[in-house]
């Protein structure tokens, strides 16, 4: 029975992880990407990091989002409970109920040529010792035809 | 008697250990229950949200609704600052509206003068007229990347007699000399307002958002805790205006009638932040 709470709760967690990391797939798909501008940051890449490889491995860039935040907040994007949901008017008698977990949102987004760009997210968790991963990728065009 | 005693001793003992057993395993099964109905309810519910707000063709506008009236917001940026974007939280409310694609293209039939207010389109799809115009829908017309109210449904079109006539809204006319004959080719795409609000713990969908059309819903999950879940993002505490290109919600369930024992985490907070999908915005105006 402990076995099936974990698993209902984690299958949970699960699917916040996985409309975390669809919020990012869905800003990098919104944000405006025309020729002749500048790359929107969110789609910006980077030669990689040391010598030249032959052959040359492709220009990427990760970022990472896991903020520190002040106690009991738990570190990272927080999945679950809404600290901002608590104002009166906002929250009901079942608000905090539900046990907040930090995530580890991290953004891969890789160049494949000029117009092009493939993105990579993925949302890491822990949840009783164990580590759980959600992801999701996509690939970027200009919006230029 | 100390044979009946010890018995009876016994007995209790495994009574007690058996009441014990079944009462966690009822608590647990309880607690699994609640855990997996406000799941089931935040499945559901985001990806109704999801998919149908990703195709939304205009700006996010709030909604208060009360009981009896359904009225825009009126929102400012507040302090509190969203962990997901950084962005700032606008007030919120228990409602949002955005317009849809309802229908199109469908192609102008008769030619329209820059003055021309009342345009005919050819509404048939395959023999049948999917699409009906209702006062309150806008028209794009992108050869002229103009936008349109429809004000009146001058003739409503029907399955033997598909053509229809719509009024605009621009008293002044269409604008442009659209011509119709060989060559010429001016189709029309029709948008319609739809919501989502949250009332007495019920997620609703409101197909079409309009007159009293408003008061007809779906539910889409029940259960549903937050009073206020939906806001839009600010880029600052101090910016005066959203721009409505991103729906906060936190949208708040727990099973109310089947599990309700308020199991500590029995809550579910799904915390999400949704833009249009369609770059750029279809229509400009919120109206």
């Amino acid at each position: 029975m402990n076995m099936l709470n974990r698993r209902a709760f984690t299958s949970r967690l699960e699917t916040l992880a996985l409309t975390l990391a669809q919020q990012k797939i869905d800003d990098v798909l919104a944000v405006p990407w025309q020729m002749g501008q500048p790359t929107p940051t969110l789609l910006q890449t980077l030669p990689p990091p040391g010598p030249a490889t032959v052959p040359p491995t492709a220009d990427f860039k990760v970022t990472v989002e896991n903020p520190t935040n002040t106690p009991p907040l738990p570190s990272g994007l927080p999945l679950g409970n809404d600290d901002l949901n608590n104002a009166t008017g906002l929250s009901s008698a079942f608000t905090k109920q539900d046990f907040q977990v930090g995530a580890v949102r991290t953004t891969t987004v890789t160049k494949i040529n000029d117009r092009m760009v493939r993105i990579l997210v993925s949302v890491t968790f822990n949840y009783r010792g164990l580590s759980y991963s959600v992801s999701l990728r996509t690939l970027r065009a200009i919006d230029s035809i | 008697m100390v044979e009946l005693l010890a018995a009876a001793a016994v007995f209790g003992s495994i009574t007690v250990a058996l009441m014990l057993y079944t009462s966690t395993s009822a608590r647990m099964v309880g607690r699994n229950l609640a855990t997996n109905h406000s799941h089931e309810n935040i499945r559901v519910a985001s990806q109704r949200i999801m998919d149908t707000l990703h195709d939304a063709a205009s700006p996010f506008v709030l909604v208060n609704f009360d009981g009896t009236n359904y009225s825009d917001a009126t929102t400012s940026a507040t302090a509190d600052v969203d962990l997901y974007t950084s962005r700032n939280i606008g007030t919120r409310a228990n409602g949002v509206r955005f317009y849809l694609l309802a229908g199109g293209p469908y192609k102008l039939t008769q030619t329209a003068l820059p003055t021309t207010t009342d345009l005919r389109f050819d509404f048939s799809s395959g023999g049948q007229v999917p699409y009906q115009p209702i006062v309150g829908d806008r028209i794009v017309i992108p050869l002229i990347s103009r936008e349109f109210q429809i004000t009146m449904v001058v003739t409503a079109p029907t399955p033997s007699a598909p053509t229809g006539v719509v009024r605009i809204n621009d008293t002044n006319g269409v604008g442009f000399q659209l011509t119709v004959g060989t060559g010429n080719c001016t189709p029309a795409y029709f948008y319609r307002k739809s919501a989502f609000t949250v009332y007495q713990n019920q997620l609703r969908f409101h197909k079409t958002f309009e007159g009293a059309a408003k008061a007809d819903f779906i539910v889409v999950r029940n259960d549903i805790t937050s009073p206020k879940p939906f806001g839009l993002l600010y880029d600052s505490a101090t910016a005066p205006s959203s721009d409505g290109r991103q729906l906060r919600m936190s949208l708040e369930t727990t099973d109310g009638s089947y599990s309700n024992r308020a199991f500590g985490s029995s809550t579910t907070t799904l915390v999400g932040v949704v833009p249009q999908r369609t770059l750029p915005l279809q229509l400009n105006s919120t109206d």
